[in-house]
This record gives structure tokens, C-alpha cells and sequence, in this order.
């Protein structure tokens, strides 16, 4: 029976957070006990949940797998199917391949190219492998999915630029300073953006970074965070001289950082450059800074704009990556079409080496005793003609079922009929019979005459 | 047609397709094409080297053609661009390499072969150091060049916030252009000083300031480069000011440069 691929699941864009937190399948111990058992009809599956989406993919026989699927779903989490049903989508076959392809490549994801969901469908992958949930059809689609999710991040900038605030911080320092390595930072003051900029600085590999807070208990604790060091928020403009970015993030009324001041900082620098971040409201640092050559100011607002831009250029990439997904899920569904072919193939080469094997047995009795290795020269002789008889109708039957669409069913059934393919054994055997007896009753005949 | 002309025009080839590859590939950001581009631009410059020696062996120091000298203009670029990218890791300097190499090498095939006579006396020494010195200074103004144009863009882009340009994700930071000007000012100023002072030395200078414009120039230059040393070095100067000041510096070597050609070459007109 033929086997066909199917996706269930909700995600971000048709279920709401609280919908996505009950049907949530990422209980180590639902997906440890397993919630789907691998019987005649479903022969393999894999469960991706993550925050934003929960999707199960499955191989099966059957052609109502998909309530069973959501029957299980619904039962591991203790609902009525009948609560699941209303957000779910379903993909079959190739729209199934299609949407695991754009999900891999973060097509789909609420963030466009955020590279999350790569991980933890290959965390998924991972942990149905070691249940031994995936077989020979899931194995290869989940690896043609990192593929395509590799090829996509490759041949486009769908992930080329930052959209977060924070990360937007630092591909921005990238561009003005050569080695991060060898990078001095300060942040001043506190708060979640300032503190996650902060992050990903030291994440980036700065040298080091320091730390000023009118608290200096506070300083302290950040500095512990980050490995760095913390300085008294006093001492700030005598340290300026001496760090390349500054992060500022400070509740003070006026700005701390001042044109004037940064004049005689960059004269004690010799002009190296610095990069200010302000994320303050109000602003920390006065804007004239940003005039003084060396100097690159960005505040917050200045961020979210590069946000913006970023977000739209990867809007326009998505387009590009689309048609990649687009054109190897024509190349998979090649591949999964001629899966259907197997059975075919395998019973046509089954029944030649049969009646090859008969012929042999047959020809064998009426030659009587032959010399040493005869019988084994005949045997190969024999196989390798059935061999080159069988190649040319097999090819036939790729190519057609590769180039036409939606031929397959077709010329499966006109294959299986040319050849005979479906007879029973026994109809077969007394066909053959019959057949034998003809030859048999003719070739008294002939003896009497 | 002789077998020398067939190299060269091989040498053409392979640097149009190099400089183009590398257009292309970094306007497309497509790597493994500017990869493709590096190669070809390497085979080129050994072509060139072979063509180069060719023609130094059978010519000889003292009777050298015109087109000789912008053809080893061209080698010096390129020389440097290895040098660049072997050394600093910064290959996007072959923007700038690779098409000037081109523009010098269609210039030389453009200039009479027959060979420029140099008196005996004036041939080793002064081929050294004034010509070897002097090309080398303006292969690093060159390269001082396509980054203060990459900088200058990419500092006015930062400063008034805007986007960049696609092809600017592979590009290097502002500091790695900086770097490549620093490098320029410091090791091209005692070299460009050194071939002119050669040329000074060995030649009649007073005559020759007079009759040929592209002597004045180059004190030009040399004034400018002068003071684009002390800016660099004594007044610790950086950034857009240097970017700027490298680019004009190299824009008025051009120019030296084309009057030079354009009135014949100064060496022969000298020496008749």
C-alpha cells in the first residue's frame, strides 16, 4: 500500500499563545512514553513543539491518519480533540514537504531567518531517532529540511542582519571596528536592552568591559555577570579615554556625556574611534557628539530604525528563499513518488527470477547430467538476462512517473497489469499449470506420432 | 602577430575577467565567484611576470619600451594586492588593484615598443631605486585610495544613519580601511621620497621642471604626501580626514601621471 506523508500542527499565526501552552507537547515525559504507537498504519513520525508552533509529521498507510494523529495529540495532553480541531492546519505529501522546508529555513517562523527553530527541529530530529519514531522516508526529509534550511541561509541574507535592538548594537560596532578581540566596553547604568547589548558584546569576544552605576553595589553585580570590572560612576569620563564602546542606559535627567568632554577624550585617544549606544529616554549622551569626526552615536530610536530596514531587506530575501524551498521540494517529492514505485519493482524482478528459476529447473531435468559449474554458468546467464530484459521497462516507469505529474497511480496500475503483477500465487500457479499441461500433453503427442 | 603580443593580450584577458569576477562576485556577494576572480587575477599576474622578465631580458635596463613602464605599474599593484591580502587578510583591495592593473596594462599595449634609450650611467641604480620606489609608493596610495572611498562611504553612512548598500555586508570595518591608509602613509611617503629624491639626484632636474609639468606635479604631490605623513604620524590624525586626504593625494598622482603619458614619457624626452 502506498505511503503517504502528513503534517498536523498550530503555530504563532492560527493559535494564541494559550491555545499553543495546552497542546504543548514538549513534556519530556509525554514524548519519552512515546504517544503515538508505531502499528501497521503509522510507520514513522517525528514531534516538533516549540513556543510558537507544536507540529506532528508522520508517515502512514492510512487515509484517515490525520484524526488520528490529532486523536493522540489531544489525548497526550488531556483535551477533547474537538478543542484541537479548530486551530490545526494539515498538509499532506507535498504540501507537507513544503511547509517543514519553510519552517526549517525559518520561513515561518514570528521572527523572519531567526535561526532558533533550525536547532530545535534537529533537537526534535535527535530525540525521535533515539525513540526510533523516524525511518528511511523521515530520515532523509528531515535531513533534506537542514539542508534546505542551510542553502537558504547560504544563497540569501534572509539571517544577513540583526533584528533586535540589542544584536543590531553590535553589527553595528562590527562595521567600525576591525578586531572585537581587542574591543574595551563600558556600560553605564542599567536595564534589559542595555544589559542584553551588553551580552552580546561579550559574546561577540570583546577584550573587556566595564561597568559604572550610581549603585555601585549594582555595578559590582553586573561587572561579576560579565567577567568585567566595576568603576565608580565619578571616575565615568576618565575611563572613556580608555574604552571603544560605551553603553548607556542610565535614568538621569540631563546628558552625562557631553561634546566637550569628548573633545578632550578623543585627543587622549589620538582619535581612535568609539561607538556610543544610548538607550536611555532621555537620551544620556548629548547628540552633538555624533558631529565630532571618530565618533558614531546611535540612540534608541536610531536602532529600531535599523531594525526596521533589516527586517524589511529580510522580507524581500524571504521571496528568494521561497522559490529555493520551492524547488527542492519538487526535488524531494521526485524522490517520494519513485518510494511508490518500490513495491512494483521489487514484485516485477520477483517474478522474472521466478519464472527465470523454473525455466532453469525445467531445462535442467531434460539435459540431464551436465559438467561441473554448468548449472551455476546457467544460473548467471539467466539472471543477467533478466536483469537487462527488466532495466529498460523500469527506467520507462521513473521517467514517466518523474516527468508527469500526478502520473504515478496511472502508470503503476497499467505497469502491474502489462506485467501481470497483481495474479494471486495460486491463480498464478495453476495458470502455469495449465501451461505446463498443454506442453506436456503436446509433447506426447509428438513422441506417439 | 609575435608570441610576446599574444601574452600580453593573455595577461588583458585574464585581468578583465579577474577585475569583472570580483565586481561582480562583490556586488552580488557571491564568494565563490570573487574566489574564481582572485585566481584568475593570480594568473594574470604570473603571465605578467613572465612577460615582464621577457622583456627586461632581451631589452636590457637601458632600452626598455615606453609601454614597459606602466605595464610594471600595473605588476607593482598587484604585487601589493598579494602582499594585502596574504598579509592583512584584506581582499577586498583587489577592487582597487585589479582594475587599475587592467587600465595600465590597456595603456601600455597602447604605447609605442620602441624601445625608450637611457644612458648607460643612469640604468641600474636609478631603475632600482626611482622607478621601483616610486611605483611602489603609488601602488600603496592606490590601495590608501579604494579604502578611503570604501571608508568615506561607509563613515558618512554610519554617521547620518543610514543603510548600506548590500555588497557592504562582506566588506571590512572601518578600522581595516584605516588600517590600510596608515600602512600606505607610513611605508609609501620614505618610499615616494626616495624616488624622487633618486630621480633629482641623477637626472638635470632644473631643466626638466621647467619642460615637463608632471616634475612640478609630483613636487605636488610629494608636498601634500608630506603633509599627509605628519598628519598621520605627528598629529595622530585618523579616519575621514586621512580617507579624503589619501584620495585627493592619489587623484593628483593621476593626473601627474596622465600629463606625463599625454606629453611623452619624461625619461626619453630627457634623453633623446
Amino acid at each position: 500500500m502506498k505511503k503517504e506523508l502528513y503534517l498536523v500542527g498550530l503555530s504563532h499565526k492560527n493559535a494564541p499563545v494559550e491555545v499553543r501552552e495546552r497542546f504543548a507537547l514538549s513534556d519530556p515525559d509525554v514524548l519519552e512514553r512515546g504517544i503515538l504507537p508505531l502499528d501497521g498504519d503509522i510507520r514513522e513520525y517525528l514531534v516538533l513543539s516549540t513556543c510558537n508552533r507544536v507540529e506532528m509529521l508522520a508517515v502512514a498507510h492510512r487515509a484517515d491518519c490525520t484524526d488520528m494523529l490529532l486523536e493522540y495529540w489531544a489525548r497526550a495532553r488531556g483535551e477533547h480533540i474537538s478543542s484541537l480541531q479548530p486551530y490545526v492546519y494539515i498538509y499532506t505529501n507535498e504540501d507537507a514537504v513544503r511547509h517543514l522546508f519553510t519552517v526549517a529555513s525559518s520561513l515561518d517562523s514570528m521572527v523572519l531567518g531567526e535561526p532558533q527553530i533550525l536547532g530545535q527541529l534537529k533537537d526534535a530530529y535527535r530525540a525521535a531517532a533515539q525513540r526510533r519514531t523516524t525511518k528511511a522516508i523521515l530520515n532523509k526529509l528531515l535531513h533534506k529540511a537542514f539542508s534546505v534550511a542551510k542553502r537558504v541561509r547560504t544563497e540569501t541574507a534572509i539571517a544577513a542582519s540583526a533584528v533586535s535592538v540589542s544584536y543590531a548594537a553590535v553589527e553595528l560596532a562590527r562595521k567600525i571596528f576591525d578586531d572585537m578581540g581587542q574591543i574595551q566596553a563600558m556600560l553605564i547604568g542599567a536595564g534589559e536592552m542595555a544589559e542584553l547589548a551588553a551580552t552580546h558584546l561579550v559574546n561577540a569576544g570583546i577584550a573587556s568591559i566595564r561597568v559604572a552605576n550610581r549603585t555601585h553595589e549594582r555595578a559590582v553585580q553586573l561587572a561579576d555577570r560579565y567577567g568585567g570590572r566595576a568603576v565608580f560612576f565619578d571616575d565615568l569620563t576618565q575611563h572613556l579615554s580608555q574604552v571603544d564602546i560605551v553603553i548607556s542606559s542610565t535614568g538621569a535627567r540631563e546628558p552625562i556625556i557631553r561634546v566637550n568632554d569628548m573633545r578632550e577624550v578623543l585627543r587622549k585617544r589620538k582619535n581612535k574611534p568609539m561607538f556610543f549606544i544610548d538607550i536611555a529616554v532621555p537620551r544620556d549622551i548629548d547628540p552633538e557628539v555624533n558631529s565630532l569626526d571618530n565618533i558614531y552615536l546611535y540612540d534608541i530610536d536610531d536602532l529600531k530604525e535599523v531594525v526596521e530596514e533589516n527586517l524589511a531587506g529580510r522580507r524581500e530575501e524571504a521571496v528568494r528563499a521561497q522559490r529555493i524551498v520551492a524547488e527542492e521540494t519538487g526535488m524531494f517529492c521526485l524522490w517520494l513518488k519513485s518510494l511508490n514505485l518500490q513495491p512494483t519493482i521489487v514484485d516485477m524482478i520477483r517474478k522474472s527470477e521466478t519464472i527465470a528459476q523454473l525455466e532453469l529447473e525445467r531445462s535442467l531435468k531434460r539435459l540431464g547430467p551436465l559438467p561441473e559449474g554448468s548449472r551455476e554458468i546457467l544460473a548467471a546467464m539467466l539472471s543477467s538476462v533478466v536483469k537487462k530484459l527488466n532495466h529498460e521497462p523500469i527506467m520507462f516507469l521513473k521517467r514517466h512517473i518523474a516527468e508527469e505529474a500526478d502520473a504515478d497511480d496511472y502508470f503503476i496500475t497499467l505497469f502491474r497489469r502489462i506485467f501481470n503483477l497483481d495474479v494471486e500465487a495460486g491463480q498464478e500457479t495453476s495458470h502455469h499449470k495449465r501451461r505446463c499441461y498443454a506442453r506436456q500433453t503436446s509433447s506426447s503427442r509428438s513422441e506417439l506420432s | 602577430m609575435d608570441f610576446e603580443y599574444i601574452l600580453a593580450i593573455g595577461v588583458i584577458i585574464l585581468y578583465s575577467l579577474g577585475t569583472f569576477g570580483m565586481l561582480l562576485g562583490t556586488l552580488a556577494l557571491h564568494r565563490p565567484l570573487k574566489a574564481l576572480a582572485d585566481r584568475i587575477t593570480l594568473a594574470g599576474f604570473s603571465l605578467h611576470t613572465v612577460v615582464a622578465v621577457a622583456m627586461l631580458a632581451s631589452n636590457g635596463f637601458t632600452a626598455l619600451p615606453m609601454g614597459y613602464y606602466p605595464q610594471l605599474m600595473a605588476w607593482s599593484l598587484i604585487f601589493l594586492y598579494i602582499c594585502a591580502w596574504g598579509w592583512l587578510r584584506l581582499p577586498f583591495l583587489g577592487l582597487t588593484a585589479a582594475p587599475l592593473a587592467l587600465l595600465l596594462y590597456i595603456l601600455s599595449m597602447r604605447l609605442s615598443y620602441t624601445p625608450a634609450l637611457l644612458p648607460e650611467h643612469l640604468s641600474g641604480l636609478f631603475f632600482t631605486l626611482h622607478i621601483w620606489s616610486l611605483y611602489l609608493s603609488l601602488g600603496l596610495l592606490a590601495m590608501a585610495f579604494g579604502a578611503g572611498v570604501l571608508f568615506v562611504y561607509m563613515e558618512s553612512r554610519l554617521k547620518k544613519k543610514l543603510p548600506m548598500a548590500e555588497f557592504t555586508r562582506d566588506l571590512p570595518s572601518l578600522a581595516a580601511c584605516d588600517k590600510v591608509n596608515h600602512i600606505a602613509v607610513t611605508a609609501g611617503f620614505p618610499l615616494y621620497t626616495l624616488g624622487l629624491m633618486s630621480g633629482f639626484i641623477w637626472a638635470p632636474m632644473a631643466k626638466t621642471i621647467v619642460e615637463n609639468p608632471k616634475v612640478l606635479l609630483s613636487l605636488v604631490v610629494w608636498l601634500l604626501y608630506a603633509l599627509f605623513f605628519y598628519q598621520r604620524t605627528a598629529l595622530r590624525y585618523r579616519g575621514k580626514k586621512t580617507a579624503v586626504m589619501a584620495i585627493v593625494i592619489f587623484g593628483i598622482s593621476v593626473l601627474s601621471f596622465g600629463i606625463d603619458y599625454a606629453i611623452s614619457h619624461h625619461s626619453t624626452q630627457m634623453f633623446p
